[in-house]
């Protein structure tokens, strides 16, 4: 009898330190955005300006290219969960302004506990991913828009959020196809990678 | 001009010249140089406002009517003889995001919408978007314009007067630019806003803030400051590209007009406009204003191409305005006012005495000379006819407008006692 109670306690044992290990694993998940080995050789495209980077910044790979971004987080909606991310990229500064460039748009993130990595589509009106879009302009002018490229490995990371401070961490990765094409500077397809976010610190 | 809606602005109205004929968008109108900013080639613009559900305006004609009144007076301001019209139509699509570019883009390839663009023979499409929707830029175009399938600008409802940004953005259909080099497709490198250094101001089409309004032009002044070079001429830019907006939709060209006959002493009342279109339905007004748009009031007779009723006012003493609403598939595409006299079938009556009139502006006329005396107060009976003219009170109130004859009678006008307004048109200019 002894030796069944005892049998019967170490089983138990072993079957709650079990599941103390499943939970460790929920909460520490596999990033999934990474470095990505860069294959596109292509040059001659614009990088442009980070801009103040006042509220937040971002940082990663354009193509092949460093890329730096200023960002803005759009927290305006009923839902306190819920919230719009933007990349923005400038020209050079002329009259002492800097027109808005390049703008990726990341809209209605839905933020919960354990969904840190997110789909993207081109869907506008999707509830479950996050609709992405790219483009380049002159401040209020449209000069090439881009949609996202649902074949690419695409995706948005949450790594932390506080919702009481608006404090963000995340990072990003997407491919863009040009919806019409356009001049070398401007490339028909452009691949963000590896992109870090910071906001609100 | 905004003085016949509930609010106003001020216009820095200065000196115009139209000098061509206005293209109403008809074929054979499109001759115009992409790089140039010299050649006049005005146009007529249509421009469909689309009301999506997630906004709601509680008098679309009086606020749209102050939009269109920016435009207009930046036009005037700036020597630009394009003409401007409109219609508003609900729209179903409501799939904003944090990009208005990329809106702009998707509403200007949404087939139902270029559905509602044609049936309202709209050259531009603005759609309203919900207040402040996005955070950088504030409103946007899909593309710098002239181009037919890009012809789309999003602007929040809160925000398109603020700077003037309705006015601006409708420049850049046109083709005009903030500045030169950060495009990326062939523009005019003459057209470019004009910053005047001396009063920190820039012209409409620059990026930054204030705005003055006024497109730029090396030949116009504000406040004795050129609004441009000969590298910054959106003015000449938007004169020269009037023409080939105008065309992208061929115009509905209603121009309604009222018939009102007697008929066994019933009013007869008939709508008459240049093209018909069976879709086309016909509201009719009546009030003692000749005010229609915003919260005035006024009574709704019935709906039809052609009426038989009772006149509303049988006093023959007394005139009142009939206004009719050109509608298609719910929205107004079109609307006319006329006045009319009550006592149709009332003859030989002797009114109360003619109003007194202090007229704000003497003009001669070649048969009927007539001056007044700005010191006194002149009793008036009949003014000569010259052209078009637009009577207000001293609130600014529209009281009526008169060229549908010979000569302005106020004798049995109804009005009281006391100080009013009258301007000269002249092809729709103040003339005085």
């Amino acid at each position: 009898m002894n030796n069944l109670n005892i049998l019967i306690i170490s089983f138990i044992t072993c079957f709650s330190f079990s599941c103390v290990k499943d939970e460790n694993q929920k909460t520490d998940p596999v990033p999934c955005v990474t470095a990505e080995t860069i294959t596109d050789t292509i040059s001659g495209f614009l990088i442009f300006e980070k801009g103040k980077q006042e509220n937040g910044f971002a940082k990663g790979i354009k193509i092949n290219k460093p890329f730096e971004s200023s960002v803005l987080l759009d927290d305006r909606f009923l839902n306190d969960s819920i919230y719009h991310l933007l990349l923005l990229t400038y020209w050079p500064e002329s009259n002492n302004y800097a027109a808005l460039s390049e703008s990726i748009g990341l809209n209605r993130i839905l933020i919960k506990p354990l969904s840190n990595c997110l789909n993207l589509t081109n869907n506008r009106t999707s509830k479950d991913s996050i609709f992405t879009s790219y483009g380049v302009g002159n401040d209020d002018v449209g000069i090439l828009g881009y949609e996202l490229d649902l074949n690419a490995d695409n995706a948005l990371e949450i790594i932390s959020f506080d919702s009481a401070t608006k404090k963000l961490k995340a990072k990003f990765k997407g491919s863009f196809v040009a919806k019409k094409e356009y001049l070398p500077d401007l490339p028909n397809k452009v691949r963000f990678s590896d992109v870090y976010i910071e906001y609100g610190y | 001009m905004p003085l016949d809606t509930i609010y106003s602005v001020l216009l820095e109205v200065e000196h115009t010249d139209f000098s061509c004929e206005i293209s109403h968008g008809q074929a054979g109108s499109t001759g115009v140089n992409d790089e140039n900013c010299e050649d006049v080639c005005l146009g007529h613009l249509d421009i469909l406002f689309l009301i999506p559900p997630s906004v709601q305006i509680a008098d679309p004609v009086s606020t749209f009517d102050l939009w269109i009144s920016d435009l207009e007076a930046a036009f005037q301001n700036s020597n630009i003889g394009n003409t401007v019209s409109y219609a508003y139509a609900n729209t179903t699509w409501n799939s904003f995001s944090n990009g208005c570019q990329d809106d702009a883009l998707s509403i200007s390839s949404n087939q139902s919408i270029n559905t509602l663009k044609s049936t309202f023979g709209a050259d531009v499409v603005v759609m309203i978007a919900p207040p402040s929707q996005y955070l950088t830029p504030l409103a946007c175009v899909a593309e710098i314009g002239p181009t037919g399938d890009k012809s789309t600008a999003v602007v929040p409802i809160n925000l398109a007067l603020d700077n003037h940004i309705f006015t601006h953005e409708i420049g850049h259909l046109f083709g005009g630019l903030h500045q030169q080099g950060r495009y990326y497709v062939p523009v005019a490198d003459c057209a470019s806003a004009h910053l005047i250094t001396q009063l920190n101001v820039q012209t409409l089409m620059g990026i930054y803030q204030p705005r003055i309004l006024h497109f730029s032009d090396p030949a116009i002044s504000f406040m004795t400051h050129s609004t441009g070079t000969t590298q910054e001429n959106n003015a000449g830019r938007i004169r020269a590209t009037g023409c080939r907006v105008a065309a992208f939709t061929p115009s509905l060209n209603v121009n309604p007009l009222i018939s009102a006959t007697e008929n066994n002493c019933q009013l007869n009342l008939q709508a008459i406009v240049d093209h018909n279109n069976p879709n086309y339905t016909y509201e009719w007004y009546w009030n003692l204003t000749g005010i229609f748009a915003g919260s005035t009031p006024a009574n709704f007779i019935a709906t039809g191409t052609t009426l038989n009723i009772a006149e509303p006012i049988s006093d023959p003493c007394i005139n009142y305005f009939l206004h009719l609403k050109v509608k298609l598939f719910g929205s107004e595409v079109a609307n006319t006012t006329t006045t009319q006299r009550g006592g149709i079938c009332t003859a030989n009556v002797q009114c109360n005495p003619p109003v007194s009139f202090r007229p704000v502006h003497s003009f001669n006329n070649n048969d009927n000379q007539h001056s007044s005396d700005s010191t006194s107060v002149v009793t008036h009976n009949d003014i000569p006819l010259k052209r078009e003219y637009r009577l207000f009170n001293i609130f600014g109130q529209l009281l009526g407008v008169y060229s549908h004859s010979d000569e302005i009678s106020l004798k049995n006008s109804n009005l009281t006692q006391g100080l009013y307004i009258i301007l000269t048109y002249e092809d729709g200019k103040i003339i005085s």
